[in-house]
């Protein structure tokens, strides 16, 4: 084999590009011719050499390894999108200035809606009933101090009670 | 509507995720590879992040011919090339093509000073022979990947290497003998 085979089946060799069988045969060859195996580690000597050069002068690139990337958002639709918001606001807020506010009437018209029922209290005359057991019951409930009855006369029943007294004529219907 | 929403959702969080997991994976070789060519460490990081942003936007793009990595390094290629030819519009005296020539160590040969003259003896290879050289040996790609990066054949890869390792050779054994 010449010389130029056996380095390139050195530099072969030393990248780790010989399969197993090829580096058996390649040691057996060189066991047995000792000029090939000269020029085999001369040419192994200078490929460990430059890499021991290149190792060396990249071994600032392994320190700064494990750090992930930060990968960033893609910022610029984002931005796109708050320019075009904030424009419409500036906008907006600029012809809301300029424009005139609306003014109150001091003394709004009040409309009426509808008109409740008559909430007044039926009336009636003691004197028109005459002498009866009906007329001494009324007077007494009537002149009693805690009659829910006289109270509804004199203040008129509340809402509660209406709507109470509502509910029951509703239920005797 | 919504499902479609939130599958696109779920693809976007997949392929952050992804992406993230090979950044951390490949980041320190693609740092490597572009200070092999603009031997500055801020350019470095420049130029990977420009690489990666790049390979993110061409995430989907990627048809599964070769490997990821094989993919990476050669948008990491042409943002090399775009760099070059930058530099030269903006009248840097650095061209792929016609690399400086080799300078002289006159000082101790020791071994840091090795390291140095073999740096500098790559920087002064063939633009073809120092590609292949710093995708072997800066980025660690092997055979196969080197040559869909480079769209060369594989024993094209093979005979680049031995000649930029032929030619390393005798560079330091003419600076260990001496003048």
């Amino acid at each position: 084999m010449d010389r130029e085979s056996i380095e390139r089946l050195a530099i072969d060799s030393a990248a780790g590009q010989l399969n197993e069988d090829a580096e058996a045969l390649l040691k057996e060859y060189l066991a047995e011719h000792s000029e090939a195996n000269k020029w085999f580690l001369d040419i192994r000597d200078i490929y460990g050499k430059t890499q021991a050069a290149f190792d060396v002068k990249t071994a600032f690139t392994k320190q700064s390894t494990g750090k992930k990337p930060f990968l960033k958002l893609n910022w610029l639709p984002v931005a796109r999108w708050a320019a075009v918001v904030i424009f419409a606001a500036f906008i907006g807020v600029t012809a809301g200035r300029w424009s005139k506010s609306p003014t109150l009437e001091p003394n709004p018209q009040r409309i009426t809606a509808s008109q409740g029922p008559a909430t007044e209290q039926p009336s009636f005359d003691l004197e028109s009933i005459g002498e009866s057991f009906w007329r001494e019951k009324a007077v007494a409930m009537l002149t009693s101090p805690s009659s829910r009855i006289q109270k509804d006369y004199v203040t008129g029943p509340k809402l509660w009670e209406k709507y109470r007294q509502f509910i029951k004529e509703k239920n005797y219907e | 509507m919504r499902r479609l929403y939130l599958q696109k959702e779920r693809m976007k969080d997949k392929v952050t995720r992804e992406f993230q997991e090979f950044w951390i994976r490949t980041a320190d070789k693609v740092r490597a590879y572009m200070f092999c060519a603009c031997r500055n460490r801020a350019d470095a990081e420049d130029l990977a992040q420009d690489c990666y942003l790049r390979a993110l936007r061409a995430w989907g793009q990627f048809d599964g011919r070769a490997s990821r990595q094989a993919w990476l390094f050669g948008i990491a290629r042409r943002t090399r090339v775009d760099w070059f030819r930058r530099r030269k519009r903006e009248g840097v005296a650095l061209n792929p093509e016609n690399m400086v020539q080799l300078k002289k160590v006159e000082s101790k040969k020791t071994s840091d000073n090795k390291i140095e003259k073999i740096w500098e003896i790559v920087r002064g290879l063939n633009y073809e022979q120092s590609e292949v050289i710093h995708l072997r040996f800066a980025a660690g790609l092997d055979y196969a990947q080197i040559a869909h990066t480079l769209g060369i054949p594989i024993g094209t890869v093979r005979s680049r290497l031995h000649r930029g390792l032929k030619a390393i050779k005798e560079n330091v054994g003419e600076w260990e003998n001496g003048p």
